[in-house]
């Protein structure tokens, strides 16, 4: 399977960075990505077609229990958590809300960390509450990497100021240098 | 506790010896999060401790069983969905005698109460039988009480506004201290009934099953197992709604369903 996959938290302030990531990153750019971002939970439809104009690569929100693949994009679905599996797949649920969000990034942070160990990068981008603070520090114990945006370019520094002072931050980096970061993988 | 495969194993172990039930059927990274939970809400204090609980406590497979009913956590979930069943379906219970709706692995009950709130409104609620199975004698004991989880009380009113209910919605409810109980009145057409849904049951009058967001938790191959026995009892041009996000697309010949709606994952039984 893959060497890295990339798992990606946002929320208040996120979208921009994201779709700047996305329309970065070339067609075959060879690892799989994990987007966890704060959402509306009864919009079900418009912000994956929001994601896919930006992006060169394949976006999915994903069903239950989907085999994963290199080089596309998984959305956690509106009103559910998104985890990564034993045997390269990906579960969904309906639990209670963590951090007051569905889907929660600590949930998918973790479960690629218990998942993929060393093979994680987990990224925090801009964001209003604490959620991803637990999952990446979960992931730098399981010995991934571990990326928060800078809070200089944050629009909203809570998340990323939380996952700083939760674990220990590999690189704090503004989007350009995450951008660079990634396409040197 | 944080638990790793090997605990998992040994724990699942223990459980199939007193029980003969795989918890390994579901979802690894799921069991380990709701295990985690038990285990550390009931203060044990490491792993040889709870494997000694699990040998010397009757109750254990009870409470587990409880512990892995996700609760539905809100009511109307996906106004859409529960507009279309309403429009659309629903006219194929009318003067149907013993047509029957089940609810099985019913946990918290917000998906029975939505149902027969929809039932009340279209004159409904007196034609059709509804079962509802759990696996979990504490959930059954509950659904029995009507009480609607408070916390989510809001967001029930603001999805069954998007789902354009024209009443009040607070009418449908007593509000006794600080519970809130769905009428009684709504629970003249219901059975309910432990069972678990992996094993066989005959349900006679099948025109509506709904099981939503419950073979999630599962394995593949226990997701198949589980869905082969619903539809099972599915008679031809009834229906089954899965949850917006679940898979079966591989399986719809095996299951003898079609997609009847894709979007919301509304499936109707065929005769191949």
């Amino acid at each position: 399977m893959n060497d890295k996959i990339i798992v990606i938290g946002g929320s208040a302030g996120s979208f921009q960075i994201i779709t700047k990531i996305l329309s970065e990153l070339p067609k075959k750019f060879p690892y799989p990505i994990f987007l966890c971002l704060h959402r509306l939970k009864h919009v079900r439809t418009g912000f994956i077609e929001a994601l896919t104009i930006k992006s060169n690569l394949n976006v999915i929100e994903p069903e239950d229990k989907v085999h994963i693949k290199s080089g596309n994009i998984y959305l956690a679905p509106a009103n559910y958590h998104m985890y990564l599996e034993l045997g390269n797949i990906i579960s969904l649920s309906t639990e209670p809300a963590v951090n007051h969000s569905r889907p929660a990034i600590d949930l998918t942070f973790s479960s690629a960390a218990f998942n993929y160990k060393t093979k994680v990068v987990g990224i925090i981008l801009s964001g209003a509450n604490r959620d991803g603070a637990n999952g990446i520090a979960d992931v730098h114990k399981e010995g991934g990497i571990t990326i928060a945006q800078s809070l200089e370019e944050c629009q909203v520094r809570t998340m990323p100021e939380a996952a700083i002072n939760a674990t220990e931050i590999d690189y704090v980096y503004t989007s350009d240098e995450i951008i660079s970061y990634l396409l040197k993988l | 506790m944080k638990l790793g495969v090997t605990e998992i194993r040994k724990i699942n172990f223990a459980l199939k010896n007193k029980f003969q039930f795989e918890f390994s059927d579901y979802s690894f990274y799921f069991l380990k999060r709701q295990l985690e939970s038990y285990i550390t809400r009931n203060n044990f204090r490491n792993i040889d401790d709870f494997l000694r609980y699990i040998h010397t406590c009757e109750q254990i497979e009870d409470n587990l069983r409880e512990e892995l009913l996700v609760p539905e956590n809100e009511m109307f979930r996906d106004p859409t969905m529960w507009e279309y069943l309403r429009d659309n379906i629903l006219v194929s219970l009318k003067n149907r005698h013993n047509a029957t709706v089940w609810f099985p692995e019913a946990s918290s009950g917000e998906e029975l109460f939505s149902f027969l709130i929809m039932l009340y409104e279209n004159d409904l609620i007196n034609d059709v039988r509804v079962l509802v199975t759990s696996s979990s004698k504490f959930c059954l004991k509950k659904l029995k009480t009507g009480v609607v989880r408070s916390k989510g009380y809001e967001n029930n009113e603001t999805n069954y506004k998007r789902y354009n209910g024209q009443n009040d919605f607070g009418k449908y409810f007593d509000f006794i201290d600080s519970k809130i109980l769905l009428h009684n009145k709504f629970y003249q057409n219901v059975t309910f009934k432990q069972h678990s849904v992996w094993n066989p049951i005959q349900v006679n009058g099948l025109k509506l099953t709904i099981f939503r967001n419950k073979a999630i938790y599962y394995s593949n191959n226990f997701q198949h197992k589980v869905l082969k026995n619903i539809t099972s009892n599915l008679i031809v041009g009834s229906f089954l709604i899965l949850g917006a996000k679940e898979n079966v697309r591989n399986s719809l010949i095996d299951l003898d369903i079609d997609e009847h709606n894709k979007f919301e994952k509304i499936f109707r039984k065929v005769n191949r």
